[in-house]
């Protein structure tokens, strides 16, 4: 037959196999490398900075080598070099509440209105407006953080005249409600025909059908993509920087400038004092710690909708 | 509130007024519940439904028939209005209801869905337990006392054959039923609310031929209290449940689906007036 004389023969199939499935191996090991350096370092690094102080304590003005904590005074033998061989001391428990506080009020700000704009984009597909708002959404979720940072800085900072917790969660708001409608979106979208035709055939209004079956049959992956979108926001830190500013003291307040554990790291590895620069890898390994925990969460809750 | 276009539903009186309504729906057998005058139906510029003429009786059971595409399906969800979130779907003609046009301008779907219930061809409940789903009908309606809601899962589950197996498991999701068990089981979620119509969308394509002969049991069941429209693919069962039985076609030029000929079940497989119909009822064609 004509067509067996430009077959390659079994042999020659099984290298093109074998070497373009080297390739991809090769590709994936370049990917994680990377991956993998970051999250040593920040284990080796971070983790030596860890002990009850970094969780109890708030900051400590770091205190040189050879000089009296309490008079100040050089003790005996100093020598110049020393001033900067400092000892790490505080922690970074204003960083941890500031962070939390900021972030889940801004996930309490961005899941209802997250939510219900991800049930607009997904059961009511054809009208204009949903195309203009879908449009909105991808843009405000792909604009640099630091833009987010300025317009928080210029709406709320300047009105309110102070750097404050609340313009930060609102700023993360800004960041966090894209992500949070397209993934309720793209979850709703999952969820069968047959079941909301089943609900209208009920005679149930389209309102109480998506209430009562079609977001409670797609809960899971909202909340899926509400702790994705928690943990993205709990990372940032250029919208913080320029509204919640950063405290260095441990502050519950809401309306006052704020502590975060990104910034805490942004600052902390610009000190000139090593010991400081240890309490910023302390600080990325906790952060880093927070998004792994709530990714596995997240794992969690698929595994559950797998089920 | 206006006096709702519904019978009183029997939520309230619980199974006296239950008993009586289907007294009521017994009463009236064989009186045309459902009917068609010249009726078309189009999706967008095509003509789905060309003409159709047919009364449905009331407490009967009426099999819609005819090869695919035939647009008996079409017929069937035209009658609660499922097509009214297709775009560009659109009715003309007469279709009633005891008399009112279900198209009419007035006629709110959301209450017309009430009194005509509907299976669909894949089971399709809810993701929540055997008791919400049977409960979900009543509480779309308003019912909240927790003793009636309990009397009526009960009541329906039994109704469709379903209480047996499921009564000590009622908390189980619906969805981790068997496929028969799950069609009884959106049969029961429908006839809680003691519908006037029930409308069956091929109920029985999905399930093994034991869980279908459930179904017809069950159909046969329900003959009399409910009036029953039930689209098949299958001839046999059509000849089984149904008391009535409409032959439908896809006309060949215009593809428009057609009434060829509407009669009492046992006339129309043994001695069918129009020669098309023979033809299909002998598997020459279809």
């Amino acid at each position: 037959m004509s067509l067996e004389t430009n077959m390659l023969t079994y042999a020659q199939r099984s290298r093109i196999d074998k070497a373009l499935r080297g390739c991809t191996i090769v590709a994936t090991a370049i990917a994680i490398v990377p991956l993998v350096l970051i999250i040593a370092y920040v284990l080796i690094i971070g983790g030596g900075a860890l002990n009850r102080d970094f969780f109890t304590q708030t900051y400590r003005p770091p205190v040189p080598v050879g000089v009296d904590p309490i008079t100040g005074l050089p003790v005996e033998g100093m020598e110049e070099g020393d001033l900067f061989q400092v000892q790490a001391r505080g922690g970074v428990l204003h960083g941890i509440v500031g962070t939390l506080m900021v972030t889940i009020t801004a996930l309490l700000f961005s899941l209802p209105i997250g939510v219900l704009a991800g049930i607009f984009l997904a059961e009511y597909p054809d009208t204009p407006l949903n195309t203009f708002i879908r449009f909105c959404s991808d843009v405000l979720s792909g604009a640099p953080s630091i833009v987010i940072g300025v317009v928080g800085f210029t709406l709320i900072v300047k009105q309110m005249g102070t750097y404050s917790g609340i313009a930060g969660a609102i700023a993360l708001t800004f960041l966090m409600v894209p992500t949070i409608a397209r993934t309720t979106e793209e979850i709703l979208k999952l969820v069968p025909n047959a079941v909301r035709e089943a609900a209208m055939a009920m005679g149930a209004p389209m309102w109480y059908s998506t209430l009562t079956v079609v977001v409670p049959t797609a809960l899971t992956g909202i909340v899926t993509g509400a702790l994705l979108a928690f943990a993205r926001g709990a990372g940032e830190t250029a919208p913080l920087l320029l509204t919640i500013q950063g405290n260095s003291n441990l502050s519950f307040n809401m309306f006052a400038p704020m502590a975060a554990l990104p910034i805490l790291t942004y600052k902390y590895i610009e000190s000139p004092f090593p010991a400081e620069n240890q309490l910023a890898w302390g600080t990325a390994f906790v952060l880093m710690m927070l998004v792994l925990g709530i990714n596995l969460l997240v794992r969690a809750t698929t595994a559950r909708i797998k089920r | 509130m206006s006096e709702p276009r519904t019978r009183s539903l029997p939520l309230a009186g619980g199974f006296a007024a239950t008993a009586a309504a289907r007294a009521r729906a017994r009463e009236g057998v064989g009186k045309t519940k459902i009917e068609a005058v010249n009726f078309n139906f189009y999706y967008g510029s095509f003509k789905a439904l060309d003409k159709i003429n047919l009364a449905i009786p009331q407490g009967e059971v009426t099999a819609l028939i005819g090869p695919s595409g035939c647009g008996k399906s079409t017929l069937l969800r035209a009658i609660n209005r499922m097509h009214d979130k297709t775009p560009g779907a659109r009715a003309e003609g007469l279709l009633t209801i005891d008399g009112e046009s279900i198209y009419g301008d007035e006629v709110d779907p959301i209450l017309l869905r009430r009194r005509v219930g509907m299976v669909f061809q894949r089971p399709n409940p809810f993701a929540k337990s055997v008791f919400d789903n049977v409960a979900y009908g009543l509480r779309v309606l308003g019912e909240r006392n927790s003793k009636r809601i309990k009397e009526r899962v009960e009541w329906a589950l039994r109704r469709a054959a379903l209480w047996d197996e499921v009564k000590d498991r009622l908390n189980a999701t619906g969805t981790s039923l068997s496929g028969g068990q799950q069609q009884r089981l959106c049969i029961a979620r429908t006839i809680a609310v003691e519908p006037e119509v029930v409308l069956m969308d091929e109920p029985c394509s999905a399930l093994d031929p034991i869980s279908t002969l459930k179904i017809e049991e069950l159909i046969a069941d329900l003959r009399g209290s409910f009036t029953i429209v039930i689209v098949t693919h299958n001839m046999q069962q059509a000849a089984r449940v149904s008391d009535y039985t409409a032959f439908m076609l896809m006309d060949s030029q215009t593809r428009a689906g057609q009434l060829v000929e509407f009669g009492p079940t046992a006339r129309l497989f043994t001695n069918p007036t129009d020669p098309r119909t023979e033809a299909y009822l002998s598997g020459h064609f279809g």
